[in-house]
């Protein structure tokens, strides 16, 4: 039974998994900027804060979107090379 | 935003004295201990590349660190956001007849509570420690005949000025409620 599992599970799983963290990312800035504007003060440092985090965060979002973009994430996760290549960095941290 | 002068159920004859948060030193020591975590992957990636040369080069290990490693940048980031509001959101304002206290826990959690002035029993300064000796903050311990006998103001500015003002105040409203009508 278990021989006809397809596993070819690819790299492509943390892609995805990094865009769920994305899309989480996404959701609790908004939650967060929703109670600084609602519940915060009008000041100086607020709003410094909350421009910077936004430039930086668009900036990280859009960084790490497009570096990704890039590679290929079509490796199978089971693919035996990676394992040896974690293998000699854990050797050669001992 | 609200306005520096707005405070919940605004009484006609009520005047906003001083809002306090925590010290500054507080939301730079949070603030730097989060840099530090931004800082542990490059030093991870650099150790492993000294000793192993070429270790990230494979094509498979090489994108999916880089894609936790990006997830591990925004996860703090959210977090360092979060902290922020927690202690930005948590700030107590005196006005000249009550306490307010705000107290935000987290994203879902948010408390407004007040404390009229006349049922204040005690004050006291807790001003332990190099640092804030040095930057002159600390904690005020108020104590109250109410339900809850006792709160803090962590860590604020001016802790011992704070404290005689709560003081100086409790007293004015206490002569005046017990003073005849025409006096006050």
């Amino acid at each position: 039974m278990f021989s006809q599992l397809d596993f070819s599970l690819t790299i492509g799983v943390f892609y995805w998994l990094y865009l769920i963290v994305v899309a989480i990312f996404i959701l609790y800035t908004l939650i967060n900027y929703y109670h600084l504007l609602k519940f915060g003060f009008f000041s100086v440092l607020n709003i410094v804060v909350m421009i910077v985090y936004a430039v930086a965060a668009v900036w990280l979002v859009w960084f790490s979107l497009t570096t990704l973009a890039t590679l290929d994430w079509s490796r199978s996760l089971f693919d035996a090379s990676w394992i040896a290549g974690l293998t000699d960095i854990f050797s050669s941290l001992k | 935003m609200i306005n520096l002068n707005a405070i919940p159920n605004k009484r006609p004859q009520e005047l906003v004295l001083v809002h306090l948060w925590p010290h500054p030193l507080v939301f730079i020591g949070i603030f730097l201990s989060y840099l530090a975590l931004f800082v542990i992957p490059p030093i991870i990636y650099a150790f492993i590349n000294f000793v192993t040369p070429g270790a990230f080069d494979n094509l498979v290990i090489m994108p999916v660190l880089l894609a936790l490693m990006f997830a591990y940048y925004l996860l703090i980031m959210v977090f360092m956001l979060t902290v922020w509001m927690d202690n930005y959101l948590d700030v107590d304002t005196l006005t000249n007849e009550r306490l307010i206290l705000r107290t935000q826990k987290g994203l879902f959690n948010r408390t407004v509570s007040d404390i009229e002035l006349y049922r204040i029993q005690n004050v006291s300064v807790n001003q332990k420690g190099l640092l804030k000796t040095i930057f002159n903050y600390g904690d005020v311990q108020v104590e109250t005949a109410g339900k809850d006998p006792s709160f803090t103001l962590a860590s604020i500015s001016n802790p011992v000025r704070i404290s005689r003002l709560i003081q100086r105040l409790d007293e004015t409203v206490k002569n005046n409620r017990h003073a005849p009508p025409g006096q006050i």
